[in-house]
């Protein structure tokens, strides 16, 4: 279960992302967006369950950068 | 004009060295293909008639002169249209970005045009790589992907182009990438073999960056052997394993084999899928022993869409701050990823940490095993009008989907069959990271074994 379920954390994030959007939004699209940003709380609620010791690092992703070195 | 359609690359270099063909004839006979049946399909964003041609006319005079790149020289190809092309535009199947032209050609591109190939067009796809959440088919400027075995049917994404229009004989072999399922998608739904690399094995310059930590590129061709003889192209030679050999001509899988299966992958499929898949195990026990492994349990689906979703929402930051999104083209498109900016960064930091657990414990799930198995996609190409809520909203299947993207591993999607409606099926086989050469060897001895 999601604080988002109270509605009203789900409309302050989604004023949040608007204001860094320069795009009119219709009903709709708000409607759309509300669900994206419930989903994405449920998920991040769901990941916050997960066990985890203070040790345990992120993935390995971001390389070494030298200038010409491949993958750079 | 001589006819090739749907000739593997290897048959048609045996035809240009015997003087059967030649590359300018086959070049032409790409741009026609694509120009009509590649329309008809909308597989094609571009037709690079007069650079294929150009390419063509080299291939076919070095080649005269005794001067061979190797197995690719002379053949034609086409390259999903997120790959930069030096004075072709680049669309990333987006709109507002359909006459763009990012001038510099993308590593792999380079990559082609020095083992010989001819670049003949580029190719449609799900706008920005399908990362905006489309629903429907219709999520592109090009008109939503028709399936090339029935026209009635979705091509699959993102790399929709590069599937059909390979497997309706346009051309014998394209690049597509594959950030969650966009290789092998596509890849089943139009009975192609694809190959997805280990992550970082093939360099990412140049094409469009959707998830900096999950985007890979690869081939997507006829035979598990085309994917070899493109993976030796565009493949790095350099790798962070000392392990990595890339072979010079890729052979069927000869030594010992002991291949993992996915518990539950076959039952969760379609029925006609699950009894390919049963047979298709059957084909792999005549020269692989096998045994049942559990799906490790992670939050997969859940995490591939956190990280893609923030990923993606800073790879499109300033398009999404600009308000570009609003000209896409499927109206659920102009919200999309938008939901990437409501992560917090230890919540994103969360998932790669949860993440690398994940990485681990695929890693062990493998120990003693040279690949798994499962079926590469549990349904075949869904209704050319199919909404895609009800039909992704069970991905908690056991696949090898998420995990297989999120820990970067290579797999190959090799057809196996047909299921409803006379679609095309596949089987997937996954190895261990930089494990390539020798997942593309098992399936062809895949292919050798059931013809």
């Amino acid at each position: 279960m999601s604080e988002f379920d109270e509605g009203r954390d789900l409309e302050v994030t989604l004023g949040r992302v608007r204001s860094l959007i320069d795009q009119d939004f219709s009903v709709e699209q708000l409607d759309a967006l509300r669900k994206q940003l419930r989903e994405t709380e449920e998920r991040m609620a769901r990941l916050r369950q997960f066990p985890l010791e203070n040790g345990d690092q992120p993935a390995p992703g971001f390389r070494p950068f030298r200038k010409g070195a491949k993958g750079s | 004009m001589t006819s090739h359609p749907k000739h593997s690359i290897a048959s048609l270099g045996r035809k240009i060295r015997s003087g059967e063909i030649t590359p300018i004839e086959l070049a032409e006979e790409a741009v026609s293909r694509l120009e009509t049946t590649g329309r008809e399909l909308n597989a094609v964003v571009t037709v690079t008639a007069d650079l294929a041609l150009e390419e063509a006319r080299k291939a076919e005079e070095e080649l005269t002169h005794g001067v061979d790149r190797g197995p690719l020289h002379g053949i034609p190809y086409g390259a999903k249209d997120l790959l930069a092309t030096r004075g072709i535009p680049t669309s990333w199947g987006m709109a507002p970005f359909r006459d763009r032209i990012i001038d510099e050609d993308a590593a792999v591109i380079t990559s082609l045009r020095e083992s010989g190939a001819v670049l003949a067009g580029k190719l449609a796809m799900l706008e920005g790589a399908g990362g905006f959440g489309y629903n429907q088919t219709n999520a592109t400027f090009t008109g939503p992907g028709l399936n090339a075995v029935d026209p009635n049917a979705w091509a699959g994404g993102s790399s929709n182009g590069s599937g059909s229009a390979v497997a309706a004989g346009c051309l014998p072999f394209a690049i597509g990438t594959e950030t969650w399922g966009s290789i092998h998608i596509p890849s089943s739904f139009n009975g192609l073999t694809g190959f997805r690399p280990t992550y970082g094995l093939v360099s990412k310059r140049g094409a469009m960056a959707l998830s900096w930590s999950m985007d890979k590129i690869g081939p997507m061709c006829l035979t598990a052997e085309d994917c070899g003889l493109v993976m030796a192209a565009i493949a790095s030679p350099e790798d962070p394993f000392a392990g990595l050999r890339w072979f010079e001509a890729p052979a069927p899988w000869s030594g010992p084999l002991r291949i993992a299966v996915l518990k539950g992958s076959g039952e969760a499929a379609q029925p006609e899928i699950g009894a390919n898949f049963e047979a298709s195990l059957k084909a792999l026990g005549q020269f692989a022993s096998l045994e049942e492994v559990v799906l490790p349990d992670i939050p997969w689906v859940d995490l591939a869409r956190i990280i893609v979703h923030v990923e993606g929402a800073a790879a499109f930051e300033v398009f999404l701050r600009e308000g570009k999104a609003a000209e896409l083209t499927a109206p659920e498109d102009r919200t999309g990823l938008m939901e990437g900016f409501s992560v917090p960064a230890v919540d994103y930091l969360r998932s790669m940490r949860i993440r690398y657990q994940g990485m681990k414990a695929m890693d062990e799930m493998l120990d003693g095993f040279d690949a798994v198995a499962a079926p590469a996609v549990p349904f075949v190409a869904p209704p050319i009008d199919t909404t895609f809520d009800r039909l992704f909203s069970n991905l908690d299947v056991p696949t090898l989907g998420a995990a297989g993207n999120l820990c970067g591993l290579p797999s190959i999607s090799l057809p196996n069959g047909t299921g409803e409606r006379g679609l095309p099926t596949s089987l997937e086989i996954l190895g261990r990271a930089w494990d390539d050469p020798k997942v593309i060897s098992i399936g062809m001895r895949y292919q050798q074994e059931t013809g």
